[in-house]
């Protein structure tokens, strides 16, 4: 019988080099609970999406004190994703993703990142709490047989 | 482990150039691939052929770059083919659209002949 893990933490450098720390650790604790593979795919690619867009848009570059946590917590019904940062707020939910023949000629990412973990996700929730963290909260519900 | 493993090859007897992926494309390893890519344009070759089945890992980084450089390529006659996808690289070009974009192919003689 598969252990439902409850709530890991982790907390690293705001750094892309430890994007891929980040998806193993996640994917990890994620394999441990027993999730079909693909889904664990799709976790770690919102995991790396949504750090990857803090670290290059929230944090400054000469900002010494950049941190990220990476919040999951598993039951049997869900499975919640949060990433907590101390850096500028960015609301992905009031962002508009562009056209994406825009992409093609603009020739940038344009927020292709928010726009997978708006499809991996099942619901997204941003808060800026009062102490000066902001939260991604990304809650994936399991379908019977997942 | 390196993180991102680069090999460029001709092909001979032609004048595309393949890039064989290995390891993973996020967006700490995307400027090594970025500047690979460019390097080519720069030198004008323009028919780039991508290995991918070695690739273990891709986000959105890495498809900023194939977005990036398609424009160029295809206005001076080339193209970037993009071969031998795992299903997990697929899937993400595919949750974007991508697959429309971009000639995917399963093999090398299906990449080649789509420079044809």
């Amino acid at each position: 019988m598969e252990q439902k893990i409850k709530t890991v933490v982790v907390q690293t450098p705001g750094d892309i080099g430890y994007l891929h720390r980040i998806r193993e650790f996640i994917a990890g604790m994620a394999t441990e609970a027993g999730i079909e593979q693909h889904e664990i795919d799709n976790i770690e690619l919102a995991v790396d999406e949504a750090c990857t867009n803090v670290i290059e848009h929230g944090y400054a570059h000469d900002d010494s004190n950049k941190e990220l946590t990476i919040r999951l917590e598993i039951d049997s019904s869900k499975l919640v994703l949060t990433v907590i940062d101390r850096a500028r707020p960015f609301n992905i939910l009031q962002y508009e993703p562009r056209d994406i023949n825009d992409l093609k000629t603009e020739g940038r990412d344009g927020g292709l990142g928010i726009r997978l973990i708006k499809h991996i996700m099942d619901e997204i929730d941003y808060q800026i709490k009062d102490d000066g963290q902001n939260e991604l909260i990304m809650t994936k519900y399991f379908t019977p047989g997942t | 482990m390196r993180k991102l493993n680069i090999a460029i090859d001709a092909i001979s007897g032609s004048t595309i150039t393949k890039v064989t992926v290995q390891g993973f494309l996020d967006a700490h390893t995307v400027p090594e691939m970025e500047k690979v890519i460019q390097d080519l344009i720069q030198t004008g070759k323009y028919k780039i052929i991508v290995d991918f089945k070695e690739l273990s890992y891709i986000s959105s980084a890495g498809l900023g770059v194939f977005m990036s450089v398609i424009g160029d390529v295809k206005n001076n006659d080339g193209d970037i083919v993009l071969m031998d996808m795992p299903p997990k690289i697929y899937k993400v070009f595919d949750l974007l659209g991508f697959t429309e974009i971009f000639t995917i192919v399963d093999n090398e003689q299906a990449a080649v002949q789509a420079f044809a």
